[in-house]
């Protein structure tokens, strides 16, 4: 008790959780469109998005590295801790890889990123089909196990809640 | 006898030198395809896409002190077309796109070429794609270096003039209205 997350760490993890479930049906449903206006239009608005997360993940990792969360309590076995750490660590990894490998993903299909159709991101990588569906591979790979990953870390906060009646699960609601 | 000599040879070298253009009066009457390139951009939501065509024939004359008796045709094969990603390619031989299958080939040829200076010509002539024919006017640029010779231009055309993207494509919204054609024609049998 008494040691809590701050407004910003909550905001940011409520937003980015939206955020990402919205951008992961968006991207599944355009995966499967035609090659369509429409479908150039919605991963137009997909890549847009992306790069706004990948923006507001940067500062939340940036708030993370400056701001300690409240610490796991002092009964939490060893391993359970260390496993907590590491699925958080993951998702922080996961949510700063998945925009990235879009953003490559991207260049590599011969499409530069323009940010809102206004800002041009530079490309990293040189168009090649072959690296783009390995890119396209590696993207949906790693929302496959981003989903995993936040379905195991909701799991563990409702064990919180409803087994262990602590509140973990309720610090990061208020 | 010796004066008459002197005079014939002179004669000739003092307007060579009063007129540096006659001494490259050469005719330049084809092209060289393997070091040519047919590229062109356009834009999609704010997105720049290179294409290129891979295969076309040209004929050409061109002598450039004499533009207006040059003469350039060209025959792109729209098969060849490499419209800057994968799945764009995939489409655009589609009967909304270029209908390949019905037009085969988009074709331009010459009407007149003026010269503006011994590097800059005004190379107009006719574009047809997909049957529909327009009138356009290219800027080139000749560069020679030693025996090469290279002509270079962009030109712009609206794409719905030509009928290319027709249906839910004609949205310029999403694909946009103008396609920029970039050339560089390396200029064979000067001489």
């Amino acid at each position: 008790m008494g040691a809590r997350y701050t407004r910003t760490a909550i905001g940011l993890h409520w937003i980015i959780f939206v955020a990402l479930a919205g951008m992961m049906t968006l991207g599944f449903y355009v995966h499967g469109l035609h090659f369509s206006p429409t479908r150039i239009r919605l991963v137009n608005y997909h890549k847009w998005a992306g790069v706004t997360l990948f923006l507001l993940v940067l500062l939340r990792l940036l708030w993370r590295l400056t701001h300690e969360p409240p610490p796991l309590h002092g009964t939490t076995p060893k391993l359970t801790r260390w496993a907590a750490s590491a699925v958080h660590w993951l998702l922080y990894f996961l949510m700063f890889a998945i925009p990235l490998s879009g953003w490559l993903m991207s260049s590599a299909k011969g499409y530069q990123t323009v940010w809102f159709g206004i800002v041009p991101l530079p490309d990293l990588v040189q168009r090649n089909a072959g690296l783009g569906s390995q890119l396209l591979q590696l993207h949906a790979t790693l929302n496959i196990i981003l989903i995993v990953l936040v379905a195991g870390h909701a799991g563990a906060a409702f064990k919180h809640h409803f087994i262990d009646h602590d509140d973990v699960l309720t610090r990061i609601l208020h | 006898m010796s004066i008459t000599c002197t005079r014939a040879v002179a004669l000739p070298l003092l307007a060579l030198a009063l007129f540096p253009a006659l001494a490259n009066a050469i005719e330049y009457t084809g092209v060289d395809t393997a070091r040519s390139k047919i590229g062109f951009s356009y834009t999609e939501m704010g997105v720049k896409l290179n294409g290129s065509f891979a295969k076309y024939t040209a004929q050409l004359k061109f002598d450039p002190t004499k533009p207006q008796e040059a003469h350039v045709l060209v025959d792109v094969a729209m098969a060849s077309i490499d419209a800057g990603s994968a799945e764009a390619t995939s489409e655009v031989a589609d009967k909304d796109w270029f209908d390949a299958v019905h037009s085969p080939a988009a074709h331009f040829e010459s009407t007149s070429v003026t010269s503006q200076t011994a590097e800059h010509y005004q190379l107009a002539g006719n574009l047809t794609i997909k049957g529909h024919t327009h009138a356009v006017a290219i800027p080139v640029t000749l560069a020679t270096n030693g025996g090469r010779a290279a002509l270079d231009g962009t030109f712009t055309f609206n794409r719905t003039d030509y009928g290319v993207g027709e249906g839910e494509w004609a949205d310029t919204s999403i694909v946009a209205n103008p396609i920029q054609v970039q050339i560089h024609i390396v200029l064979s049998g000067g001489g």
